[in-house]
């Protein structure tokens, strides 16, 4: 595996003026005091950077030369999971850092305590969207997987529109006032046990998707 | 020791049955004409591919159960297939230095150096002979005991060729145990190199045997149709009927020289195989 990511962090560094670029409209969103959609969106970018290397990897049927080198299959899923986990991790701890020099720099008062709660279910939150992509590229491809991605949004979007339509306002406000209710702490808790159900649901995805794979 | 036997493989019309035997210390080339299963052949071994039926075995053990280490063991090169474009071969050390315990960074600097391969270009930015170069030294840079080549000199100049040709044979000098796969459609590249032929032909081994064997028995015979009328067949292989006459491929050019002497009588190669059978 160590091979595997050296590859990838390889390939990834090719890339550095993107995180130029994504450092630099974080330290503008951070001195504007958008402090929750910086972190969400440089973990986000992070994540899904990580999740391209897939397409790499598929490019020329790159994927046959790989599986030749001391590589199972399943050595490359789990790869591709610590690396996409690991790179939201580590640009969420850089982007909060970022927010908070560019927030102070910028003179902006931040409350970094009561903003921290919903910092940390961003980290989970991106690793699960980051994880959602890799079973989508391995089934259909980097450009057909992009295509499954927008149309599971699409779906999602449907379901809260209708599910919205189906109850009504009082109810749903009803729905808001229980959640306020709840723990912060509980939240996040199943929030994060929820993030992690689902990305050992698509691990096991990607892993039966590639292990049928033929190459 | 590479043991395919049985091999079976079904796509859509066409279907692979193969059985081979790769000694250790032997080179075997794998020979035949597009789309006759050569490629089907090398992934099933590789297992980038599931056989529908029969085992495949290296050093005796299920290609399906070789270990991450047991994979150490083997070099390969794809015809079509290599690290990302956005590398170059500095990073190539690094990530191989961190998958084979053996990999000779040194060797492979010198031999990059040898072989005028840049260091720090991307390889979107090689040639292809620089590229065939850097596959097949990939391939030999761990002591891998078993190479294992898809067409590593497909489409290259004389001189490309010879450069990896070169590099396989110090290769076979300074490891005697190792053993070679190899296809190729340039006749010439494996008669100076292999030990013995498997040729396929749509799906199935119709010939294997030693080099020696096709180079010294092997040959065309060319007559018109009376000659041939009167012709002894009992080892003409293949016969084919052209403009100018008939020509026959035999595997005992001795019996036809000594009781035939009026035939042309031409030595046979690899291409004649490919081409006749």
């Amino acid at each position: 595996m160590r091979g595997l990511l050296e590859k990838d962090i390889r390939l990834l560094f090719k890339r550095k003026q993107i995180f130029i670029v994504i450092i630099v409209v974080e330290l503008v969103l951070g001195m504007s005091g958008s402090g929750t959609f910086a972190v969400l969106y440089f973990t986000m970018l992070a994540g899904i950077i990580a999740a391209g290397t897939l397409s790499y990897d598929e490019f020329d049927n790159g994927f046959g030369f790989l599986f030749t080198l001391p590589i199972d299959r399943k050595t490359y899923i789990r790869e591709k999971y610590v690396l996409c986990i690991a790179a939201c991790a580590a640009a969420w701890c850089i982007s909060i850092v970022l927010y908070i020099v560019s927030g102070i720099a910028g003179g902006q008062n931040i409350n970094f305590i009561a903003q921290f709660p919903e910092f940390v279910m961003i980290f989970p939150g991106m690793s699960m969207l980051a994880t959602i992509i890799l079973p989508l590229q391995l089934k259909y491809g980097s450009e057909k997987g992009k295509i499954a991605l927008f149309v599971i949004c699409g779906c999602l979007a449907a379901v809260l529109v209708f599910a919205k339509n189906l109850f009504s306002e009082e109810s749903a406000i009803g729905f808001i006032n229980i959640i306020h209710g709840i723990p912060m702490g509980t939240i996040m808790i199943g929030i994060t046990a929820l993030c992690a159900i689902v990305i050992f649901v698509t691990y096991s995805c990607s892993l039966r998707i590639l292990s049928n794979k033929e190459l | 020791m590479i043991k395919v036997d049985n091999l079976a493989k079904k796509y859509g019309d066409f279907g692979l049955e193969v059985s081979l035997e790769i000694p250790d210390g032997t080179v075997t080339g794998l020979i035949g004409k597009n789309g006759a299963g050569k490629s089907t052949t090398i992934k099933a071994i590789l297992g980038l591919i599931k056989p529908d039926n029969g085992h495949i075995t290296i050093n005796g053990k299920e290609v399906s159960e070789l270990t991450n280490s047991d994979k150490c063991m083997i070099g390969a090169t794809m015809s079509d297939s290599g690290f990302s474009m956005y590398l170059n071969a500095e990073d190539v050390i690094h990530i191989l230095k961190k998958m084979y315990p053996l990999f000779e960074e040194s060797f492979f600097r010198n031999k990059c150096s040898e072989l005028r391969i840049p260091m720090d270009k991307q390889f979107k930015d090689f040639s292809t002979g620089m590229r065939a170069k850097l596959r097949v030294l990939i391939a030999i840079s761990h002591k891998a005991e078993i190479l294992i080549l898809d067409e590593p000199t497909a489409g290259l100049d004389v001189e490309a060729r010879n450069e990896i040709l070169d590099l396989l044979r110090q290769y076979l000098v300074d490891n005697e145990k190792c053993s070679i796969l190899i296809t190729s459609h340039i006749s010439t590249d494996l008669e100076g190199l292999c030990d013995d032929i498997y040729l396929i032909s749509n799906g199935k081994v119709v010939v294997h045997e030693d080099t020696d064997v096709i180079l010294g028995n092997y040959a065309l015979l060319k007559m018109d149709e009376k000659s041939y009328e009167s012709l002894d067949k009992e080892y003409v292989l293949t016969t084919k009927k052209d403009s100018y006459g008939v020509v026959c491929l035999t595997n005992e050019r001795q019996f036809y020289a000594e009781n035939y002497p009026e035939l042309v009588i031409e030595n046979g190669n690899i291409d004649d195989l490919i081409l006749y059978i």
